[in-house]
């Protein structure tokens, strides 16, 4: 059985994408981990599908016929033409890279036209639940990125989690976010009562000094993950340019020749920690 | 004839005369006097050839996937790397030789460049792996974790990624249905 983690914010730029991709890669290849990993990209603007393949693999993916993350939210919507069979959820699974010792990167694509589900959401909002959980004696970790807005494809993401995972950059609009996203998960929860979804953490990404204005928001975060009672991981992930070059570059941070070591072993220390803290 | 080339032929002649003698010089002089001589030559050039002990070529030996894997297997063995480290390495050593990992030239060559390491210059697989395999014997025993740890059984990093390329597909795809 899998476990599933969304890393949400309802802030874009925290670096939700980034860190999906990064500890998918992790799990995957080091020799500690090995696992298989699936990431699921929820978000139309499908940043971690850049980041993990290339134009021409991923123009491959839209024409091959086989489901994206668009086809799982719209396969029950009657339209002329459009064949009403229930696509197979393996189908939609892509391999991006398979490590010697048993590790696995794969991936659910998504797309822009993921946009036009939110015109008309109403009854999809389980469909990505009942895809991975078909999907979950496949994977030991199922990473979804979700789209930093508050719709659809939120509930979608809370029906499908076991734990949430909250990156936050420490700065005055990224911590807003948290507000906001309390907020959505009381919704949810007074929505869907018997939900067992958890709250894994606030990991604060892209530090990069002790300026004030970092530490001021630092201490606003804490003061109120302390009132809502969620934990905040010890492990700090630093900024790195190494980040988005390893995004233009498809390659995680520990494999940038330009990361320096303790950025990379910062990221490294995280991703250790989170995968305990979730009972990897 | 000029001069100058007759006086050379003339030192090399006295110089065959001092080290023949007069008697088997007088006889060769009778000789080189015969009509025949002319024909004769061709052969005894073709004789003399024939004789001369063949210089040996330096043949290279051209060396198997099989013993270049025995051969990095008897360093592994005789290295400082703890068992773990070995057993990866013999591991490794397996897996690129038989080609489960890296499977083609081109994938070891960015393998390598992309854990930079020194460049592949090997022109085939085989030659390709076997330069691999020395590299990773050398690496900080870390360091040869690390980057063993990034071998797949698929292909390497997808190269297209500029904004040129991503504009043609998201500008060039599919509208809303």
């Amino acid at each position: 059985m899998s476990i599933t983690v969304s890393l949400i914010n309802m802030k874009g730029g925290v670096g939700k994408s980034t860190i999906a991709v990064n500890l998918a890669w992790h799990y995957a290849a080091y020799s500690n981990w090995r696992k298989r990993v699936l990431v699921v990209d929820l978000d139309p603007q499908f940043n971690a599908s850049q980041y993990l393949v290339g134009a021409n693999r991923y123009g491959g993916f839209l024409a091959d016929g086989k489901p994206t993350i668009w086809d799982i939210f719209e396969q029950f919507t009657r339209t002329p033409g459009r064949s009403n069979e229930v696509l197979n959820s393996a189908d939609a699974v892509r391999t991006v890279r398979r490590f010697t010792k048993g590790g696995a990167v794969e991936m659910i694509p998504s797309r822009l036209e993921l946009a036009y589900s939110l015109k008309n959401p109403s009854q999809k909002e389980a469909n990505l639940a009942k895809v991975l959980t078909s999907l979950s004696n496949n994977h030991d970790l199922i990473l979804i990125d979700c789209a930093p807005t508050e719709s659809l494809l939120t509930a979608a993401a809370y029906l499908a989690s076991d734990f949430l995972l909250v990156p936050v950059r420490p700065e005055y609009l990224s911590t807003i976010g948290l507000p906001l996203l309390a907020t959505s998960l009381a919704d949810f929860r007074q929505q869907y009562p018997t939900s067992t979804l958890k709250l894994a953490g606030v990991v604060f990404n892209a530090i990069s000094s002790y300026a004030p204005e970092e530490e001021q928001s630092r201490r606003e975060v804490k003061k109120l993950a302390k009132e809502k009672g969620w934990h905040i991981y010890a492990s700090e992930i630093t900024y790195s340019r190494s980040y988005p070059k390893g995004a233009r570059e498809g390659r995680p941070i520990f494999w940038t020749s330009y990361a320096r070591t303790r950025q990379a072993e910062k990221f490294s220390a995280f991703a250790n920690e989170f995968g305990k803290s979730i009972g990897l | 004839m000029t001069r100058k080339k007759q006086r050379a032929l003339l030192v090399d002649l006295a110089k065959l005369f001092v080290r023949h003698g007069p008697e088997e010089f007088v006889a060769l002089a009778n000789y080189l006097r015969n009509s025949t001589f002319a024909d004769d030559l061709a052969m005894i050039l073709e004789s003399a050839a024939a004789a001369a002990p063949r210089k040996p070529t330096k043949r290279r030996r051209k060396t198997t996937t099989g013993q270049s894997e025995e051969r990095l297997a008897r360093q592994i063995e005789s290295s400082n790397y703890s068992v773990e480290d070995k057993a990866l390495l013999y591991d490794l050593n397996r897996e690129l030789h038989s080609g489960s990992t890296l499977r083609t030239l081109k994938q070891i060559k960015e393998f390598a460049e992309e854990n930079s390491l020194l460049a592949i210059s090997g022109r085939s697989r085989d030659r390709g792996a076997e330069q691999l395999v020395a590299q990773l014997i050398q690496l900080e025993p870390a360091r040869l974790r690390r980057i063993a740890s990034m071998l797949t059984t698929t292909g390497g990093v997808d190269q297209d990624r500029s904004l040129a390329q991503w504009s043609d597909i998201i500008l060039g795809g599919p509208r809303e249905p």
